[in-house]
């Protein structure tokens, strides 16, 4: 395929986008629908500016949330990769259990998820934490599984003890798995607290997060306000996605083939 | 292994956070100033008006003039208050009086000790264009309403009334844009943001003479075993926080609710204080003898034979069962 001159990859969405904000005042002006059932853009950005406060507040709480479900996945999910690849049987024991409680939605669990880790922030995150757990176990493992066999068959040449093997060329390996498991558990981890904030939130603290305010502008009828939440919902995924992004680039660049590089 | 490191820590944050949730395992603990008692009071929604009169409680001094520290715990969706105090994990509680009657049915170790208001502020909310007068009128009705309440099988099996039932889903899109719409509502709330938004509009309590629960605070067999003067001081410093909110100046319990939420204008919280006053919600109504607090037996076991009726109980309870009235405020002498 042909690549598209760089001016024209920046026109394209510009285009689209204007078109789909001309397409909703057509529907708002045909069907003279109020404000508050289809708000239009420009009344969703001043109400985000109305609203920026309330917004900023609930949005560092949303992180907050997101980065303490985030960071046990991540560790908790590496641990358990570890575990998994480390031998046959243990895989072949935990494997399929932990496919059953994936597949158990956790919407289904929140009542427990309150009773056990409490409402407000630890229900939160212990959400937001399952949420975004089986995508990284999955990824790593795999990882840990798919190294290279020339690389393996070099370090049982060489004596190379399970723990060096595992330490030194399997993790390593994995890195590139465990990235994007991370980039996925990354668009989960705020979606997984804003559903945390809905379903066990409290307002303890004076905030109660983005999910608090969609109740709050549900039931106020403040639909332009509850469309601001949603771009503020969508921008902090952007973040937490643009972070993971970043860590991808920092680990991997100087050796992977995914980066261009000099040395090629 | 320089990268244990930050993995050791990530392990000790998360045996933080595990921790935070083992709290609560010693019920009354003496507070900082020695002669105050620590009691933990959980709440079944965010922090509102409908919860003023504990933060005015709290604000003016009358939990502490008893020798209580209040520290009321914000609910929310999935709030489990009477869970939380069955567990002990909050020594008092407030909620729905038929859910405290249901609960006991189940085997939930819980009692009402005092009312918070006289009538549940549930009701029903409707265009102005189309009125509804009594619950009769919802006959051949669409009503958006929770499934599971209590009240829906009471208007059925009970009253006769058929009408055809929406999820509830708690927003007011549907009913601002269809004027024949209905839907359950809290009196002290949706009417006022409908009327923001320029509809005309009214709301009829479900409460009625069939059917009446209460609002009230309970607590756990075992605190009240073991703390009875505990309950009977908050049930009192409760009782007259409500009656200062009601009839005084409110401003010290907005402030606290003001701080606990940004969200909630003083317009709002006006409006709702004027309607727990115009429903009588909390001081409930003279002409039959009720005062602020007040449970009465009768209208308990009155509520148990109801639900027993409309098939809600999984076994009989007697009144005794469900709440004790030692506790109950004697009206003010005039």
């Amino acid at each position: 395929m042909k690549k598209l001159p760089p001016v024209i990859g920046w026109v394209l969405p510009v285009v689209s986008g204007l078109l789909f904000v001309a397409l909703w005042y057509g529907v708002r002006s045909v069907t003279g629908l109020k404000s508050w059932i289809l708000p239009t853009p420009v009344e969703i950005i001043a109400a985000a500016w109305r609203e920026r406060g309330r917004l900023w507040d609930a949005a560092g709480h949303t992180a907050l949330g997101a980065l303490g479900g985030f960071v046990l996945a991540a560790v908790f999910g590496f641990a358990t990769s570890l575990l998994l690849g480390v031998s046959r049987s243990l895989r072949a024991s935990l494997y399929p259990w932990l496919l059953v409680l994936q597949m158990t939605p956790v919407i289904v669990l929140t009542p427990v998820i309150m009773l056990w880790a409490g409402p407000g922030m630890p229900g939160i995150i212990t959400i937001t934490w399952l949420i975004s757990y089986f995508p990284i176990v999955a990824n790593m493992t795999q990882g840990l599984l798919s190294t290279d066999m020339n690389h393996v068959a070099l370090f049982r040449m060489c004596n190379a003890s399970r723990v060096q093997e595992m330490l030194l060329l399997r993790v390593p390996s994995a890195m590139p798995y465990f990235l994007a498991g991370l980039r996925i558990a990354a668009t989960l981890a705020p979606i997984g607290a804003i559903f945390g904030e809905y379903m066990v939130g409290n307002s303890s603290g004076g905030t109660g997060g983005l999910g608090f305010l969609v109740y709050s502008y549900n039931t106020q009828i403040k639909i332009p306000a509850l469309f601001a939440t949603a771009l503020t919902s969508c921008l902090l995924g952007f973040i937490f996605v643009a972070a993971v992004s970043w860590l991808n680039w920092a680990v991997l660049h100087r050796w992977h083939d995914s980066f261009e590089r000099h040395d090629h | 292994m320089p990268r244990l490191v930050p993995l050791l820590s990530f392990l000790l944050l998360a045996g933080a956070f595990a921790g935070c949730s083992k709290k609560g395992a010693v019920a009354v603990a003496p507070a900082a100033t020695p002669s105050l008692v620590k009691v933990r009071f959980q709440t079944d929604w965010f922090p509102e008006p409908e919860h003023g009169g504990y933060y005015q409680a709290l604000a003016k001094g009358f939990y502490a003039a008893e020798g209580l520290e209040v520290e009321i715990l914000p609910g929310g969706p999935n709030a489990q208050v009477m869970t939380t105090v069955a567990l002990g994990r909050a020594e008092m509680g407030m909620t729905n009086g038929d859910d405290v009657i249901v609960a006991v049915a189940r085997g939930v170790p819980i009692k009402m000790v005092g009312a918070e208001m006289q009538r549940d502020p549930q009701g029903i909310l409707f265009h102005a264009e189309h009125p509804l007068h009594t619950l009769q009128d919802l006959q051949g009705k669409t009503l958006m309403a929770g499934a599971g309440s209590t009240w829906i099988q009471v208007l059925h099996k009970k009253m006769g009334i058929e009408f055809n039932l929406i999820p509830l889903l708690g927003d007011l899109a549907r009913f601002m844009n269809n004027p024949d719409f209905v839907q359950q509502c809290f009196v002290t709330n949706e009417p006022f943001f409908a009327r923001q938004r320029g509809a005309r509009v009214g709301a009829l309590l479900i409460a009625s003479d069939t059917y009446e629960p209460y609002r009230v605070m309970f607590t756990s067999d075992d605190f009240l075993a073991k703390h009875p003067d505990i309950v009977g001081k908050f049930v009192r410093a409760s009782v007259k926080g409500w009656v200062d909110y009601l009839t005084g100046d409110p401003a010290p319990a907005n402030r606290l609710l003001a701080a606990k939420r940004n969200d909630l204008s003083p317009e709002f919280m006006a409006y709702s204080i004027k309607a727990m006053n115009d429903y009588q919600l909390v001081a409930g109504d003279p002409a039959k003898g009720e005062t602020a607090g007040q449970l009465k037996p009768e209208r308990l076991q009155k509520q148990i034979k109801l639900l027993q009726e409309v098939g809600v109980l999984d076994k009989p309870v007697a009144v005794s069962d469900v709440a004790t009235f030692e506790f109950i405020p004697k009206p003010p002498e005039n």
